[in-house]
C-alpha cells in the first residue's frame, strides 16, 4: 500500500515548482484523509472542508518536507492534528451551546450507504456502522486516532508511533485501552449480535 | 504467559505485533479458551465495524479543488506579508517614540516633595488649628475659642 519512494519522487518535483505532482499526492490520499476526518469526528458535512483544510497545510509546508518521515505519515500527522483542533473547538462550542449533542446526532446519521445490496443487509450493515461509529465518538482523541490508524489505515505500531510522534509503548497501550473501552460501550450490543 | 497476561496480549495478537514464540502461545490459548476467544472476536467486529464506517466522499473534481484553494491561500498570504512585516514594524518604531518621549518628560521634570506639615498648612492655612499645629504651646483663649467656633 506504502508508495513511498514515488511519493518522495513526487514531493521532489513539487519541490521543483511541479504544481501536477501535489495534485497527485491529494489524489493519492484524498480518500484516506477524508475517512480518518469522517472517522474521528463523525458527521459528513465538514469532511470535504476539513480535507481541503489539511491539503491547503501540507501545501503551505511540503517546501519544509525534509524526507526524514514517509509522506503518509506527515500528512496524516497533519490530519490528526487537524481533527484534535476540532475536536477542541466543538468542546468550546459545547460550553455555549446546548445543542451540541443533538446536532453530533443528526450529522452521525444522516446519508446511508450507496453500497447497497438487499434492503435487510443496508439495514444490518447501516446499524453495525452507526453503532460503531458512536462508540467510536466517546473515546478520548488520543486513543480514538490511534484506533483509526489502526484499523482503516493498517499502519503498524512504529508507524502510528512515528506519525503521531509518540513511544511505541504508547501506541501498544492506547491501542489495548481504546479496544477495551470501545468493548465496554458496545457490550449490549455484541450480547444482542453474538 | 497466564491467562490474564495473554488476554493482555490479545490486542497485539490481533495486529500481528508478538514476536513469533508469544504469537503461537496466544494462538494455543484462544484455541482453548472460549473466553478469550470472544474477546478476540468482538475485537475483530470493531475492526470491522470501523472499516464499513469508511465512506467519506468527496466530489469528483476534489484534487483540483483543493490544489486551487492551497494556490489561492499561498497567493493571499505572499500578498500581506510584506504588508504585514511594514505594519509590525511601525507598530513597533511607534512604541519606542513614546517610550522615549515618557522617559524624557518624566526625567525632565521634577516634583517637588510635599511633606505633610506643608500640606496641612496649605489646606489650612491661617487657620487656628494650623497656629496651634505648627507655633507649639503660643497660643492664647481666643485661638482656643475661634478653633471652637469653626469646628461648629
Amino acid at each position: 500500500m506504502k508508495q513511498s519512494q514515488d511519493d518522495f519522487q513526487l514531493v521532489r518535483a513539487f519541490q521543483n515548482g511541479d504544481e501536477k505532482a501535489f495534485e497527485e499526492l491529494i489524489k493519492r490520499y484524498q480518500r484516506q484523509v477524508a475517512n480518518i476526518i469522517y472517522l474521528t469526528l463523525g458527521g459528513r458535512d465538514i469532511v470535504e472542508d476539513l480535507t481541503q483544510e489539511v491539503f491547503i497545510r501540507a501545501y503551505r509546508s511540503l517546501s519544509r518536507f525534509a524526507f526524514d518521515a514517509s509522506f503518509y505519515s506527515w500528512l496524516y500527522r497533519i490530519t490528526v492534528n487537524l481533527c484534535i483542533d476540532e475536536i477542541r473547538r466543538r468542546k468550546l462550542k459545547r460550553t455555549f451551546s446546548l445543542d451540541f449533542f443533538s446536532e453530533e446526532r443528526a450529522a452521525a446519521s444522516e446519508k446511508p450507504s450507496k453500497k447497497i445490496q438487499t434492503p435487510s443487509d443496508a439495514l444490518l450493515e447501516n446499524e453495525k456502522r452507526d453503532v460503531v461509529a458512536k462508540a467510536l465518538q466517546r473515546l478520548k482523541p488520543s486513543h480514538r486516532s490511534v484506533l483509526i490508524l489502526r484499523e482503516y489505515e493498517d499502519l503498524t505500531y512504529e508507524e502510528i508511533a512515528q506519525t503521531l510522534r509518540i513511544s511505541l509503548q504508547a501506541v501498544k497501550s492506547r491501542i489495548f485501552r481504546a479496544r477495551e473501552e470501545m468493548r465496554t460501550l458496545l457490550k449490549e450490543y455484541f450480547q444482542e449480535r453474538l | 504467559m497466564n491467562h490474564q497476561d495473554i488476554q493482555r496480549r490479545l490486542s497485539e495478537y490481533l495486529d500481528e505485533e508478538l514476536s513469533a514464540v508469544d504469537h503461537q502461545i496466544v494462538k494455543e490459548h484462544v484455541a482453548a479458551c472460549g473466553e478469550c476467544a470472544d474477546i478476540l472476536a468482538q475485537f475483530q467486529r470493531i475492526r470491522a465495524g470501523i472499516q464499513a464506517g469508511a465512506q467519506a466522499e468527496l466530489p469528483h473534481a476534489f484534487s483540483s479543488r483543493a490544489l486551487r484553494a492551497a494556490r489561492l491561500q499561498m497567493e493571499k498570504a505572499s500578498r500581506w506579508t510584506p504588508v504585514e512585516f511594514t505594519a509590525r514594524r511601525a507598530v513597533l518604531a511607534l512604541f519606542l517614540v513614546v517610550l522615549l518621549l515618557v522617559g524624557l518628560t518624566s526625567f525632565g521634570v521634577q516634583q517637588e516633595g510635599v511633606s505633610v506639615e506643608r500640606y496641612l498648612s496649605g489646606e489650612m492655612s491661617d487657620s487656628a488649628e494650623s497656629r496651634i499645629l505648627f507655633n507649639g504651646a503660643d497660643i492664647s483663649k481666643e485661638d482656643v475659642l475661634l478653633a471652637a467656633l469653626s469646628k461648629r
